[in-house]
């Protein structure tokens, strides 16, 4: 699941365990180009990670919801050599299940899910990512005589991602260096409020090469990010409340 | 994160659906999506929860960097205070009933909260939807396990006794709970 996308394309019930299923893809591409230690590495990791899945069942759809978000960040912040950034990922959702979010789910998936998620972040920590690469981005705006076909250059202050992951905004040439992970990976560009466009590309360890994105202008890009309610602690809301205050989390 | 600017914020009982529209009555001071008339907007939430209904509220804004972010929040109305009281059971009048973990979880909602009994068994829930709520609680005392599985559903302010029972009592048909509550209105529930 792009943290970018049109809203309209973006419905609910099929972000579940989605970037579960996409952090597995990736490991199982990283197993195979690795050497014979790292593949070992790997394949615990696949194995942890493909046992976040199962323990997901009986849990309510909002931790689901949650628990995938956080898996999925933490992988891709993996990816990026940002290992500490993936481990308090990590750690962050098992205090939200510790906490009092956490007892809506029952003791025995609450338990399993934590111990899943313990063990993928012992995984990740002694696991080495695929090498960083420099790439070569560059974003235009979609042509106006065909869908979909390169147009001019998009010119400054695009943002780009990768997996998800801020990675920087475009020079007034539409173009940004940036150093990627290897492997299979989705970057995206999103001019708000109303351009976006994404490309899938694998990358080797050590190529050099240019992604060119082409945004679609009649796109609503939006970031799905954790709401909250503030007066509504236990989601209950008192009657008669004195305030309503909704407050969008920062995701990473 | 600091929102600039407020897209939409939409109302509804089902996920993803386009409902009321609130985005009238909001707007952002210091960086948060605050009601600027919240008798207005309880009202309309009050509507649409009826009686212990789970609604969402969806709201998209932009940020403070120019991005803009959706997302959706599940929640219910509050009207009523539980008191429940843990009492033992005939089979074991002395079990202790102080310092016990309680679950407490709401009907048709993933909601649910830990309690702990005080010194005489009480604990409370303030507020609770119109929606029945279950009470789990489990004890040991001197080899005998005992529980506590109700399910209360409160039409306003409602105390309750529920008994920690072992088998011998359950068999002996004994009552798990005694509440003492207004009556529930004759019309069907939402």
């Amino acid at each position: 699941m792009p943290s970018h996308c049109p809203r309209t394309q973006t419905p609910f019930s099929s972000l579940i365990s989605w970037r579960l299923v996409t952090a597995l893809a990736v490991l199982t591409w990283i197993a195979g180009a690795a050497s014979a230690d790292a593949t070992s590495e790997m394949t615990a990791c696949m194995k942890e990670i493909s046992a976040v899945t199962p323990t997901m069942d009986g849990v309510p759809e909002n931790i689901r919801a949650r628990v995938d978000r956080g898996v999925g960040q933490a992988s891709a912040l993996w990816r990026f050599e940002r290992s500490d950034d993936a481990l308090a990922k990590l750690d962050a959702l098992v205090i939200l299940l510790d906490g009092p979010r956490g007892e809506r789910v029952q003791e025995p998936a609450r338990t399993a899910l934590t111990k899943s998620i313990h063990a993928f972040k012992r995984c990740l920590a002694a696991t080495h990512p695929a090498p960083l690469t420099w790439i070569a981005i560059a974003v235009f705006d979609e042509a106006d005589t065909v869908e979909g076909s390169r147009g001019k250059p998009a010119g400054a202050g695009v943002y780009v991602d990768a997996e998800g992951i801020p990675i920087g905004r475009t020079r007034p040439d539409g173009t940004l260096e940036a150093k990627l992970p290897s492997g299979p990976i989705e970057v995206h560009a999103t001019e708000y409020p109303s351009s976006w466009g994404a490309e899938s590309v694998t990358l080797s360890p050590g190529e050099s090469r240019t992604i060119s994105i082409v945004m679609a202008g009649d796109k609503e890009p939006s970031e799905e990010s954790d709401l909250v309610l503030e007066e509504a602690p236990d989601d209950i809301l008192p009657a008669n409340p004195t305030s309503v205050t909704l407050k969008f989390l920062r995701r990473r | 994160m600091r929102i600039d600017h407020i897209e939409s914020i939409g109302l509804s009982d089902v996920r993803g659906s386009t409902g009321e529209n609130l985005e009238p009555f909001f707007s952002v001071t210091a960086g948060v999506m605050r009601a600027t008339d919240v008798r207005a907007v309880f009202g309309l939430i009050a509507h649409q929860s009826g009686s212990g209904r789970p609604v969402w509220i969806m709201a998209s804004a932009l940020d403070s960097e120019g991005r803009t972010h959706y997302g959706d929040v599940q929640f219910q109305t509050g009207q009523f205070k539980l008191t429940i009281r843990l009492a033992a059971p005939p089979s074991n009048p002395a079990l202790p009933v102080a310092n016990i973990p309680v679950r407490v979880s709401i009907a048709g909602m993933d909601i649910a909260m830990r309690r702990i009994s005080d010194a005489s068994g009480r604990f409370e829930i303030d507020p609770v939807p119109d929606a029945p709520v279950s009470i789990d609680a489990h004890s040991v005392a001197s080899g005998e396990h005992c529980y506590a599985d109700a399910t209360i559903t409160p039409c306003g302010d409602t105390s309750a006794t529920v008994l920690l029972r072992n088998l011998k009592d359950i068999v002996a048909g004994i009552r798990g709970v005694d509440s003492r509550t207004p009556a529930c209105p004759p019309l069907p529930r939402r």
